[in-house]
């Protein structure tokens, strides 16, 4: 399993946030318990990624199995999506989900000595299920028959919905709040990012960071791409404030800082 | 009926309580589907509880019998307890049906209760009110889990050693504590082997010496058990006169290793054949499995032809008798208790003179349909039949030398 950064950036080196580890703790802790886990906070923090990049040291203990929804899916579609997902046949015909999530414990169920891996279902932009559909993951999860541990990884309105219910709250056995790097965060670990970066002092890092950023490592790796080319036109080694503005306007201008949802 | 409560929904609650599931011992844990408002819906989780595969109703085209069938095997594989988690979630009809079964303590895990399931509750209460505590005060009434089944690898390895020198190498390479498990068995088998004599001196066929080595061997849930009952039996038969031959010149060793020191119901199997929720199919597997009955033999049983042994089952088929041990008996006995309409208006079956094995509609099942019904659930269970046999087995007689049974 390969791990991407967002646009394949030329160069870039994969940070070693204090988050990246705690998403690959919990990864190997859900794997070994077959527990339930969520890693939650807002778009552009690098969950994913993190969650692939654990997933990619472990191909040879874990079968992970990744699935996403459309907005607000009903019982049957999460049956259905996870069910094609896990058998590589995507027809669920008119089968009802009762039918389906028949055929999901099977598919889910206790396989040891077949490849000595588990099972991890990751459902990603969890943030899309309601209640009765984390329910019914649950209630395949806390099933006898199967065995898998699972992952949910989305925004921070997937934990609204889980701490709403003590009853899912409850079964969180591992949680990752993924959040903003720092000032000092930027400053530390940028460098070290991208070669555009090295030696470039903190105040050009936070200027970037005040007026576009904002701790976001897509929205870094969005700058990284676009002054990254610039710097190669200009024959710049690295970026400076002259680059980094140019690099706003090819963005449409300075970002303002998104609003985070307390958790 | 038994309320517990978790107001919390707890983790805990459902792997202690899911920790008890064990057919064995007569417990099952029952997870409705989220949104099961219908006592058919729970059904088809009642029989997964029952150990039956997912989707077996539709599988068997027994969707509209699914409540008929759960009663069947709750009675069948003799439940005393049922735990139903995430009781709160079935409407109060289910928790009058569930009420009705007959036989069994249910006991249903609630983190909260609807008013329509308080009346059901107090409704179906018959002696005095119906019983409400915490969820944790129900693992003391339960049976604890037999966690050592783990497909039969518990048993030590047994010596590949002839059977006059079995016991002594045996005692020479194993462990004590592993040598007394081997011995114990053997033991066992070695008394039993000799109450046989008499049967197999008298008897004319070698059917007799296979059922025999059949009532010996088949509680074994590994190769090294079933190795371990074959040399005790041997030195059992031998003490009283009668030789044993496990290596006939037709059975090269290979066939002898591969096929009949396989366990025929080791717990794995045993786990395959709950899957079928049909109880004809289930019952002819399991019969055909653990006795190496033709389908003719099969058809000709009658339902008086099982009897309850112990916590097993004795088959008699004809001369022969045969035993289903207490883990695979829930099979057997579930086609005893399934009463389809019978052709003689009941006097029959009344008699226990009806055929074990018939037909929804209650008639005899011919040897074709048998065979092709035995075959289906075979693949459909994930087992192989037949299973290893003793077939054509030589036991001498060596106080009367001349005589050779085949």
């Amino acid at each position: 399993m390969s791990v991407r950064h967002f646009l394949d950036i030329d160069g870039a080196a994969t940070l070693p946030t204090e988050q990246l580890s705690l998403v690959d703790q919990a990864v190997a802790d859900l794997v070994a318990a077959r527990a339930m886990g969520a890693v939650h906070g807002q778009a552009g923090l690098g969950k994913t990624f993190a969650v692939e990049a654990a997933l990619a040291r472990r191909t040879s203990q874990v079968s992970a199995c990744w699935v996403s929804f459309p907005s607000r899916p009903t019982m049957r579609l999460v049956a259905a999506t996870l069910l094609g997902e896990l058998s590589a046949e995507p027809a669920a015909g008119r089968r009802d989900r009762f039918a389906l999530s028949a055929e999901l414990l099977e598919q889910l169920a206790d396989h040891r000595g077949q490849d000595g891996r588990e099972h991890l279902v990751v459902v990603d932009e969890a943030q899309q299920l309601n209640r009765e559909c984390i329910e019914f993951l649950r209630w395949l999860h806390d099933h006898r028959l199967t065995r898998f541990a699972l992952l949910l990884v989305g925004g921070d309105g997937t934990w609204q919905v889980l701490s709403r219910e003590p009853m899912l709250r409850s079964r969180i056995y591992r949680r990752v709040i993924c959040t903003p790097l720092s000032p000092a965060q930027v400053c530390a670990l940028l460098p070290r990012f991208h070669p555009i970066y090295a030696g470039v002092s903190a105040e050009v890092l936070l200027f970037v960071d005040d007026h576009f950023a904002h701790g976001n490592l897509r929205d870094w790796a969005a700058f990284t791409a676009t002054a990254a080319g610039l710097c190669r036109a200009a024959g710049a080694g690295r970026v400076d404030e002259q680059i980094a503005r140019n690099a706003f306007a090819l963005h449409g201008g300075v970002r303002a800082r998104a609003t985070a949802t307390a958790p | 009926m038994t309320v517990l409560s978790d107001p919390g929904d707890s983790p805990q609650a459902v792997a202690e309580l899911t920790g008890r599931h064990d057919l064995d011992r007569g417990v099952a844990i029952c997870q409705p589907h989220p949104g099961a408002i219908s006592p058919e819906l729970l059904a088809g989780d009642l029989l997964i509880a029952l150990g039956k595969l997912p989707g077996a109703l539709p599988a068997g085209h027994l969707s509209r019998r699914g409540w008929e069938l759960a009663a069947l095997w709750l009675a069948a594989e003799q439940v005393r307890h049922l735990i139903v988690l995430r009781a709160d979630r079935l409407p109060a009809g289910c928790w009058s049906e569930l009420a009705a079964a007959a036989g069994v303590r249910v006991w249903l895990l609630t983190a909260k209760m609807t008013p329509g399931q308080r009346a059901a509750l107090e409704a179906c209460a018959t002696a005095g009110p119906a019983a409400h505590r915490p969820w944790h005060t129900a693992l003391a009434e339960l049976p604890a889990a037999d966690g050592s089944r783990t497909g039969g690898y518990g048993f030590p390895p047994a010596p590949d050693a002839e059977f006059p020198l079995f016991r002594a190498t045996a005692a020479r390479l194993l462990d004590p504590a592993a040598f007394a498990q081997v011995d114990t068995v053997y033991r066992d088998i070695y008394a039993r082997a000799r109450g046989h004599n008499a049967a197999l001196r008298h008897a004319s066929g070698g059917d007799c010496a296979r059922a025999v080595l059949q009532q010996l061997t088949i509680d074994a849930a590994s190769a090294d058990e079933v190795l371990t009952r074959l040399r005790a039996a041997q030195a059992g038969l031998f003490a009283d006169g009668l030789l044993l031959d496990l290596r006939p010149g037709r059975h090269p060793p290979w066939e002898l290793r591969a096929g009949c020191l396989r366990p025929r119901l080791d717990h794995a199997t045993v786990a395959r054949l709950r899957g079928l929720a049909d109880p004809v199919v289930a019952a002819a597997v399991t019969l055909s499995r653990a006795t190496g009955m033709t389908p003719a033999q099969l058809c000709a049983l009658r339902r008086r032809d099982v009897i309850q042994a112990g916590a097993g089952l004795r088959v008699r088929a004809g001369r022969l008798t045969y035993r289903i041990p207490a883990r695979a008996a829930g099979p057997v006995r579930a086609a005893v208790l399934h009463q389809p309409p019978a052709p003689d208006g009941g006097l029959a079956s009344a008699a226990g003179q009806a055929p074990l094995l018939v037909t929804p509609g209650g008639a005899p099942i011919s040897e074709t349909a048998l065979q092709r019904l035995c075959h289906h659930g075979a693949a459909r269970a994930g087992i192989a039949l037949p299973a290893g046999s003793f077939r054509d087995w030589v036991i001498t007689d060596l106080c009367a030398p001349s005589r050779a049974r085949p």
